[in-house]
Order: structure tokens, then C-alpha cells, then sequence
């Protein structure tokens, strides 16, 4: 960088542009699934302009010198905050970007970076270089018809580039001046004859169009699939926008739904009528002998002209429309929205110490509203409640699962099953559970739910009444079944001294956690009676359900009321960035306890190590506060140390030099060696740091007696010192080696000359003397 | 600290030293106020070079090259260029000599110690070709007798920049046969008002000769060493660092050529020897880029510093040993 030259200014243009292209599909590729493509444009053109602003500014604010150093800082800072902002995203909303979207952030902002400073040859380079590899992953992540666009104009930009670099590194002699000029016209005729292609291609004769589309290779066609096929026939990719609107994946809003044989929501007319009668056709034939099939050992071409007739009168030939082939699910279902989170199914109440027995379902009314907002929504009339923090938003596409409750998140607001409008369709399965009446929900499903977070600091205020053992089933054990006395002293122990209330379920569960370990493997024995003691006083690990089972059952001898849940839990290590979605496999069956509150709502209790319960989803200004709110409290809580660091801080970052002096003067004295040569090299080291220090460092291309002569000059009478080191480090740096030319300086003198010239010439005198030096106008 | 263990290289050198001090007040007392063409001539004149005076008439150049060839003790020759000029009125020619029926050599002014070639320009470039090719060989050959030219031959060759009509201009490969290029320029107020001082009264008939600053064979010596000064691994990068930067600068038409590196070197060494070291530095790399570069890279004159300048600015001057090998 240093041997920096200025870049041609029409070159520098063009770069500017490649990376503006390469913005855009960079842009395009980042953009959130469902973001219409022109604001990914505006976005990129409002960087571009950012960019372009800051070149602008720093040609005429930035001096050649400084640019290196800055630019540096820049670019690193730029590389840092994709990742600060996946972080800070990771802190909030829980969830991050995948992170080949981070690296082309990433890219992107190196590229802007370097194109500010494009004015230097290297940075213009390696920001062409930066533009090509980010068009390049752009393109192959990103989707939509400008990507193309994009890419043909980057090619004809790039190809531009390429003539006016090289042209522009071209010397010439003297004595062929008219060659300078730069061959536009070939230039224009080449561009004309790959433009005119391409509007043939597009604009022109199908066979024209046809042949030359017929040069470009395409990925994807019938019979096979490729996952990276950017374009094809039939069953490609394309076909089945899987990644971005999981409710048209399959047959949901398909015409051809009606012909699938597979159970849906619309063939009820179909279970009610009956289906449609379908005409099989049949081919006749005759046998023929053994005889005839061993002479006839190939299949006798057909005569299909002579002795036939051809009717005039004809059909319209129909073809059949090709249908995209069918994707097997490989999942129970398919997940989107914040994760962690738990998916009841079946509700369990009653326990005998054995075996769970399903809640029943409930009778009453499911008291749903329909509201007509983007689609046919439902919404659950709930009384309000306290404990709710806002409300998240999922989409679970039914894979392989066979169920007719809805797989839905706890504390359901609102749900909408496809365009299912009807609201005798659904019914209660258990309490605070919606299932499908009647028939179980098809495959490709997408449900969309809305349910309310539950916010644990108002859990803690809310009051458990104890009960006893009441008649409500959530209570109750089954006759014959006592708990253990050990097992409940366990529960005793661990909410002594805890008020009742959210806080002892807490501590039932910590304990639960604490006092067993995780075992997919681990079984009760077969004639176990009581599985809890089992678990709690003589194996102490588990699987999820004994954990589960343990907490509920111990809350209940505490008088809360609890019942077990089964379901599905989407986990976020399952988060899929390329489908954008979270799989939920067979191994995600999860089961887990919930508490019911006075209000009647179910609050899910996780107590299985490794799991977690779905965090509390805030309005942003909620968050802001809380976070604020927060920051104060530490705040004051720390005022006395924050005090002292922030002295502290300031008064390094004020003295900050000095301090970094002192440091390198530590280190010099221990370094200080007895060979001169080394001696003098490492203290020219340090006054030069010096002198970077007091703001004014040396030039590159100024020699030490430039630069130092006109410095020492300032202070004669510490002028021999610095002049004395030069002297000496001239010698060390550019004399012939050791055993050609001895020393000139006993090394007894050389650390002398280093001693007086660090004791003499420190960052202070650098500062007094060295700030008005001026570099040398001219040298030659 | 004065280096007491060992003797400076003034001390070294005694004599040596002494003789070059003469020789560079003799030359400050010819061309006053020109402190630094008289540094770059002397360079010029330890590395063995020849040297190209580019200014106007009365400047000195004359006046410079006299004092000179008194000072080094040689012969002067002197050519003044016209188109008429013809090789052998520059190398010698043979004539029959009537009474010995021999033909009998007789010597141009190139066999001359220090030659003042006046308006090398003006010559025709059969002319100027030998004279180069006796300052490039230090040899002649004429009627394929090879002559040797001095050991110390010196050519100082002036050219006006002004006035270039019915003139030939040095083609670029014969310009690098110059180890430089230098003005004189006009001396200042002060220089002036003393050279009219010290004009007045003085002696109109021809002064006697001072006696010359350089015995016998001691300008050989010189050079030989200052050929031995110390060039270290730091100095030689920069030197190619150098040449390669402006081997790829963008107005320079024709790059500096391995022999013009050379050059530099040679210069780099007379000029650290001039300012009484043993081992060359970045500074006398930079002092002598100059005068060396104005003559190589055929560069218009109006941008000749600002080139020289970039050149220079884009490479860092090391100060940074490998410690290990110190």
C-alpha cells in the first residue's frame, strides 16, 4: 500500500459501479422471504449513495497520507458489525441469520469499504475483486427475476473493467502517441453485437431465442431435481416455493388438490356424496401361445401408415397439465416462527402412580370467533389475563404427523387452518387445546397460530390459592395411590422458606433438574407401582416423561393444579437456514407438565434438563425500557465502581500515549542489549514511536536525518543527542555487517548515545519540538 | 560521543581527504554560491561518470569544467558542437606525413584528461555517437587501431535548453551513457554582488595556473575507493525498489535500465564517501535520484520534479533490519 499509486478515474467509475451491482444482488440474496424486490433495490442504492457520499468527502477532506490508517480502521469496523448486529438480533428476537447471509453482509460492506478508498489502485483492485466473489454468492443464494438482469449487467460491466485495467496499465513508447487513444469504437462494436444477442434472445423469433438459449446450460428438468437448480422444466426447484410461502407447499391451494387421493379438508363433500365415478380403461388382449412367444424374440415394429384410417374429424389435442412431482415430508411437521417451543397435543390428568390417563375432552362450547384478516382466522375469546407479555406468530406445516388436535403453541390467541372457514370444524380437545372434529389434520397442512407469551416476572406476583386435594382432576390421584412420604419431604425441602406462589413451581422444577439426570434409555422396571419414587429416590435418571411426571406430581402434593402434556418440541438447533424453517422429527416428541392458574389458564413448566421454555416476546419498547430499566438498576447498584472505571478509562484514554510510552520505554530497558547494532536498532524503534505518538510520525519516504534533522534543530541543546542516535542507527541499519566492518562505537558508547537520546528526546520534547516540523518540500 | 575506538573515514583517508577538500574549494571558488552542483559534480567525477550540463549560456559551464580539469591535474580539451563537426575532429585522424612517408596519428580532443563538449546538441548524431562510444568503452578506434583513452577521462557536455532549432536532440539510449544531468542556474544576490566585487581590478593578462588539487594518479585511487563503500542489503532494496518504481510509473516513457541502476549505485557510494562515510544511506540514494533519473526517463521538463517526487514518495525508505542478522 505504501508504494500506492492513484487509480485512473474512469476505472475507478466502473468499479464503483460493479460494486453497486454486486450490492443490489447482495440485497436481493438478504432480503427476508416475502420483501418485494424494490425495496431490496432502494436499500442498495441508499447504500451506494452512502458510499459514494463518503469518497466524495474523503478526496477532498483525507490526505494521501492518512488514507492507508484510515481505511484500515474502516474496513475493520465494517467487517465487525454484520456480526455485532447478528449478535445484538441473536440477543432479541432470539434467532439469528444464517450465516452465509452474515458473510454476504459481510462482503457487501467490504466492498462499499474499499470502494471509498478506490482512488489507491489496491483498494480499486481488491474491491473489484470483493464485488465479483459477492455477485457471485449473491446470485446463487438469491432469488427472483432481477437476479438475472443484474448478473448480465455486472458480466458487461466486469468485461469493461477488465479492457480499461489493462489498458490503463499499458505503456507506450513515445514514439506511438496515436495508439493512446482508447479503441471505443471496437469497444462499441463489441458491445453492440453481444446487446444485439441479447435482445434477439429475448425480443426476437422463438428460434432464434431458442438457439441461443440453447448455449446456456440450465439446471433442473423433468424426471430429476436438483436443490440447487436456479431454473428448469417441470419439477425443479422452482416449482414448489417451498422456502417462501410454506402454505402453498402441496396441495392446499392447488386446484389438483381435488383429484389427490389423499384425505383434505375440501373432500368432505366427497365423504358425504361419495366420490366421483372414474372410468377405468381397460386393454383388451388375447393370449397368445408358447409357441409364438419363443419364435418372436424381439417386439415387431409397428405398422402404424398402410391399411389404416385417419380420420378428419378430430378432438383438439389436450394435453395434460404436468403437475410438479410429490415431495415426501420428512418430518412430523415443519416449524416457523421463534423457537423454542412447545407444540401440546394430548393433555393428561389423571395419575396412579402408573399410568397417566388422558384428560377427557371438554364438552363445552369452543368459543371461536372468526375474523376475516389476510385469510380466515379464528380467534379465542379468553378473558384477559395478567401474566401475558405480547403475543408470537407461527406457522407449522403438517408433515408425517397424524393428529387431529392442533399442533399449537400453549395460550392459543388465534389460529387459522388453511382457508378452513367454518367453525364447526374445530372443537375443544382439551382444555386450552383446538382440534379438527372428526377427522385427523392432512398432510401439508400449514396451521397459523398467534399465542401469548408468558411473562415470568408477573407469573411471580400472581396468587396460587391452596386447594387441598380438591375434586378437580388436575388434583387428583387415583384411589389406591398415596404419595411416597420421602417424595413429598423432597418437595418439602425444596420450597422451605419460599412463599407460596410461581416461586416455589420454580423451585420444584429446579430441584426436579438438579436432583435427576437426563436418560433417553432410562425405564421404570416393569412391576414398578410407583413410578415417581422410582425415579426420585432410587434411579434418579429418566427420560423427559419421568421428568415430567415427578415435577407435576410433587406440585400437585404441594396443592397446585398440574396436568402432563404430550406434544412436540421445536427445538432451535434444528433451525433449517435453507428452508428457513424448523424440523421437527420424530425424536422431538417431547412431554412436559403445565400449572394451571386461578383464571384457568395453562402455564407450561419444562422440568427436563436441556429444554427450554419459549422466552417472553416484548413489544421493542418494552424491551428498550426493560433493558434500560435494567441498566440503570445495575447502574446504580455498581455507581461507586462505575465511577472509578470510568476515571480510570478516561484518564488512560486521555493519557494514553504516555501510558503506551512508558510501556514501550519498559520494554526497551529490558531489551537494551549490549551488541550496539542492536542497541541503536531498537532505540531508533522507540523515538520513532515516540514520534508517532506526539503526531507526527515519519513520513515513509523521508529518510531518518529528513526527518529527525529538522526535529532536533528545534531543541539545540539536545540536538547532539538525537543527532548522535542517527548517526549511530545509520551505522546500525546500513554499514557492511558485523565481520566486514567492525564497530565503530564501543558498545559501552552506543548505549550511551541510546540512553541519553531516550532520557533526552521523550514524548513530550517530540511533541514541543516535532508538531511545526514540516516535511521536506523538495528533495531533489 | 565522538567515535574514539576507531579513526573516521577522514582520518582514514588523509591525504585522500585532504585532496578532496581542495579540489572542492577550488571548484566553490570558481562557481560561487553553488555549493550542491559542485557535491554532484564531484560525485560524478568519483564514480566515473560523465556528466551533461543542461542551462543557459554564461552560467558557468565553461568556468566549471576549467577549473575542473586545473583541479584534477589532467589535460582539457575543449569542443564546441556544430553541425559541421565530424567524428575525427573528435576522436584524431591519421595523416600521411610527407617526410617519414608514414602515416602519423594525431590524437582528438577525446585523449584529454577533462572534455568540455559545448552544445553536444548541436553536433550531428554521427558525431555525437563517437564521442559517446569513447565515453562508454574510454577507448577509440580508428583505422582498427584501438586507442586507450585516460584512465580519468571526464567528459562534461553542455546543452542549451532554450534554443533547439538546427538541433539534434541525445536520443534516450545514448543519453544513459551520462551518469547525470544537472543546472547550474543563476547564482543568488549575494554571489553575484562578490563575483562583481572581485571582478574589478583584476588582471587582465592570463593568471598563472594553481598548482592542481589532485597529484598523479590520486584521482584513480579515489575512485577505486569509492567503489570499495559499503552498500548494505537496505540500501541495494531501495535502490531496486526505486528503479522498479519507475520502471512503472505512468509518465515514464522509458524506465531506469540496469546500467543506469548501476549508475546510481556509483553515485550513491562517491556521494556517502564525500560526506565522510564508509557505508552508503538512504539519503545519498535520495540526494542523487536527481540528477541521475532527469537524464534517464525522458520526462517533459515541466513535470520532472513532480515525477521525481511520486517515484520517490512511493517507496518507504527502510529502516527496519531483520534484528536477527544484525
Amino acid at each position: 500500500l505504501a508504494a500506492d499509486v492513484e487509480e485512473d478515474r474512469f476505472v475507478c467509475g466502473v468499479t464503483m459501479g460493479l460494486t453497486a451491482l454486486a450490492t443490489c444482488a447482495a440485497e436481493l440474496a438478504i432480503a427476508e422471504p416475502g420483501r418485494p424486490p424494490m425495496v431490496s433495490l432502494a436499500i442498495a442504492t441508499g447504500l451506494c449513495v452512502i458510499a459514494g457520499g463518503v469518497y466524495w468527502w474523503s478526496r477532498r477532506h483525507i490526505p494521501r497520507s492518512a488514507t492507508r490508517r484510515i481505511a484500515i480502521v474502516g474496513l475493520l469496523v465494517l467487517f465487525v458489525v454484520p456480526f455485532a448486529v447478528e449478535g445484538v438480533r441473536l440477543a432479541w428476537f432470539g434467532r439469528a441469520q444464517p450465516m452465509e447471509l452474515v458473510l454476504l453482509a459481510v462482503l457487501r460492506n467490504l466492498g462499499l469499504g474499499l470502494v471509498v478508498w478506490s482512488r489507491q489502485r489496491s483498494f480499486a483492485r481488491l474491491a473489484a475483486l470483493v464485488s465479483f466473489f459477492l455477485v457471485l454468492l449473491a446470485s446463487s443464494a438469491a432469488d427472483g427475476p432481477l437476479v438475472l438482469p443484474i448478473l448480465g449487467a455486472y458480466a458487461a460491466a466486469g468485461s469493461l473493467w477488465l479492457m480499461l485495467a489493462y489498458w490503463r496499465g499499458l505503456h507506450f513508447s513515445a514514439t506511438t502517441d496515436g495508439a493512446r487513444r482508447f479503441p471505443a469504437a471496437t469497444l462499441s462494436l463489441a458491445l453492440i453485437v453481444v446487446g444485439g444477442a441479447a435482445v434477439v434472445a429475448t425480443m426476437g423469433p422463438a428460434r432464434a431465442a431458442t438457439a441461443l438459449a440453447g448455449l446456456f446450460p440450465s439446471s433442473g428438468g423433468t424426471l430429476w431435481d436438483d436443490p440447487d437448480a436456479r431454473g428448469g422444466v417441470n419439477d425443479g426447484e422452482n416449482e414448489v416455493k417451498g422456502s417462501e410461502k410454506p402454505e402453498s407447499i402441496g396441495f392446499t391451494e392447488s386446484d389438483s388438490y381435488l383429484d389427490s387421493d389423499r384425505p383434505s379438508l375440501y373432500d368432505a363433500f366427497n365423504e358425504v356424496y361419495g366420490e366421483p365415478l372414474k372410468p377405468k380403461s381397460r386393454d383388451k388382449m388375447i393370449a397368445l401361445s408358447n409357441q409364438n412367444i419363443t419364435e418372436q424374440k424381439e417386439r415387431p415394429a409397428e405398422n402404424l401408415r398402410a391399411g389404416r384410417q385417419f380420420s378428419a374429424v378430430r378432438e383438439r389435442p389436450n394435453r395434460p397439465a404436468r403437475r410438479p412431482g410429490e415431495r415426501e415430508a420428512k418430518a412430523l411437521v415443519y416449524v416457523k416462527g421463534p423457537t423454542p417451543v412447545h407444540l401440546g397435543l394430548v393433555a393428561y390428568d389423571l395419575f396412579d402412580g402408573r399410568d397417566w390417563r388422558e384428560q377427557p375432552h371438554c364438552e363445552r362450547d369452543c368459543p371461536l370467533v372468526l375474523e376475516d384478516r389476510n385469510g380466515p382466522w379464528f380467534q379465542l375469546a379468553l378473558p384477559p389475563a395478567t401474566i401475558f407479555a405480547g403475543s408470537v406468530a407461527h406457522q407449522v406445516k403438517v408433515g408425517t404427523l397424524d393428529s387431529s388436535p392442533l399442533p399449537a403453541p400453549a395460550n392459543l390467541l388465534r389460529f387459522r387452518v388453511g382457508q378452513v372457514n367454518r367453525r364447526d370444524f374445530f372443537g375443544w380437545s382439551h382444555e386450552g387445546m383446538i382440534r379438527i372434529e372428526g377427522r385427523t389434520i392432512p398432510s401439508g397442512t400449514v396451521i397459523e397460530t398467534e399465542a401469548r407469551t408468558i411473562d415470568p416476572r408477573r407469573l411471580r406476583a400472581v396468587s396460587f390459592p391452596d386447594q387441598g386435594y380438591s375434586l378437580h382432576p388436575s388434583m387428583m390421584f387415583t384411589d389406591g395411590y398415596r404419595l411416597d412420604p420421602q417424595v413429598e419431604e423432597l418437595a418439602r425441602s425444596w420450597v422451605d422458606n419460599i412463599p407460596r406462589g410461581w416461586g416455589q413451581v420454580e423451585a420444584v422444577v429446579a430441584g426436579v433438574q438438579r436432583h435427576a439426570a437426563h436418560d433417553r434409555n432410562g425405564r421404570a422396571p416393569p412391576d414398578c407401582d410407583d413410578v415417581v419414587a422410582h425415579f426420585l429416590l432410587q434411579s434418579r435418571r429418566g427420560p423427559d416423561y419421568q421428568f415430567a411426571t415427578a415435577a407435576a406430581v410433587l406440585l400437585r402434593s404441594l396443592g397446585y393444579q398440574t396436568r402432563l402434556v404430550s406434544g412436540l418440541y421445536a427445538a432451535p438447533h434444528r433451525y433449517d437456514p435453507r428452508t428457513r424453517h424448523t424440523i421437527v422429527n420424530r425424536d422431538d416428541v417431547h412431554v412436559w407438565a403445565e400449572v394451571r392458574l386461578v383464571n384457568g389458564a395453562w402455564v407450561p413448566i419444562e422440568p427436563t434438563p436441556g429444554y427450554q421454555i419459549m422466552a417472553p416476546s416484548w413489544p421493542w419498547w418494552e424491551r428498550a425500557l426493560a433493558a434500560l430499566t435494567d441498566a440503570v438498576r445495575w447502574a446504580r447498584a455498581h455507581a461507586l465502581a462505575i465511577a472509578i472505571a470510568l476515571v480510570a478509562i478516561a484518564a488512560m484514554a486521555w493519557q494514553r500515549r504516555a501510558l503506551l510510552d512508558r510501556l514501550a520505554t519498559l520494554v526497551w530497558r529490558a531489551r537494551l542489549a549490549t551488541d550496539p547494532r542492536r542497541c541503536a536498532v531498537r532505540t531508533l524503534r522507540l523515538v520513532e514511536r515516540r514520534s508517532l505518538w506526539a503526531g507526527c510520525p515519519r513520513p515513509n519516504e523521508l529518510t531518518l536525518r529528513q526527518w529527525y534533522g529538522p526535529i532536533a534543530s528545534k531543541a539545540p541543546d539536545l540536538a547532539g543527542d538525537l543527532e548522535g542516535l542517527m548517526r549511530l542507527a545509520e551505522w546500525s541499519l546500513y554499514s557492511a555487517p558485523q565481520a566486514a566492518s567492525p564497530a565503530l562505537w564501543a558498545s559501552g558508547d552506543a548505549c550511551e548515545i541510546c540512553r541519553r537520546a531516550v532520557r533526552g528526546w521523550t514524548l513530550g520534547r517530540f511533541r514541543s519540538c516535532a508538531r511545526p516540523a514540516k516535511r521536506k518540500e523538495s528533495r531533489t | 560521543v565522538k567515535p574514539a575506538t576507531r579513526p573516521t573515514l577522514g582520518e582514514r583517508n588523509g591525504p585522500h581527504n585532504d585532496a578532496v577538500h581542495s579540489l572542492r574549494a577550488s571548484l566553490n571558488a570558481a562557481l560561487r554560491g553553488k555549493e550542491t552542483v559542485v557535491e554532484h559534480v564531484l560525485a560524478c567525477l568519483l564514480a566515473r561518470g560523465h556528466l551533461l550540463i543542461e542551462d543557459l549560456p554564461g552560467l558557468g559551464k565553461t568556468t566549471l569544467a576549467k577549473a575542473l580539469a586545473r583541479g584534477i591535474g589532467g589535460r582539457f580539451a575543449r569542443i564546441q558542437c556544430t553541425p559541421d563537426l565530424l567524428p575525427g575532429d573528435i576522436t584524431g585522424f591519421r595523416v600521411y606525413d610527407q617526410k617519414t612517408r608514414e602515416f602519423e596519428f594525431l590524437p582528438g580532443p577525446v585523449f584529454a584528461d577533462v572534455l568540455l563538449a559545448d552544445e553536444i546538441n548541436r553536433a550531428t548524431p554521427r558525431t555525437q555517437s563517437a564521442l559517446l562510444e569513447a565515453m562508454a568503452e574510454r577507448q577509440v578506434t580508428i583505422d582498427s587501431v584501438r586507442h586507450v583513452l585516460s584512465d580519468t577521462f571526464f567528459v562534461i557536455a553542455t546543452q542549451n535548453p532554450v534554443e533547439q532549432h538546427g538541433t539534434y536532440p541525445l536520443p534516450e539510449a545514448q543519453l544513459d551513457r551520462f551518469a547525470m544531468k544537472l543546472r547550474i542556474g543563476y547564482p543568488g544576490r549575494d554571489d553575484e554582488r562578490a563575483m562583481l566585487e572581485a571582478a574589478v581590478g583584476a588582471r587582465l593578462d592570463e593568471q598563472p595556473e594553481p598548482a592542481p588539487s589532485l597529484s598523479a594518479g590520486q584521482l584513480r585511487a579515489l575512485q577505486e575507493r569509492v567503489a570499495g563503500v559499503v552498500v548494505g542489503p537496505l540500501v541495494r532494496d531501495y535502490l531496486v525498489a526505486l528503479a522498479h518504481a519507475s520502471r512503472s510509473h505512468r509518465q515514464v516513457t522509458l524506465g531506469l535500465s540496469p546500467r543506469g541502476l548501476l549508475t546510481w549505485q556509483r553515485l550513491t557510494q562517491a556521494r556517502a564517501f564525500l560526506q565522510g562515510r564508509d557505508y552508503a544511506t538512504p539519503d545519498d540514494v535520495q540526494d542523487m535520484a536527481g540528477p541521475l533519473l532527469e537524464v534517464r526517463l525522458g520526462i517533459e521538463p515541466e513535470a520532472t520534479a513532480r515525477v521525481l517526487s511520486e517515484i520517490i514518495n512511493s517507496v518507504s525508505v527502510p529502516v527496519e533490519p531483520n534484528l536477527s542478522s544484525v
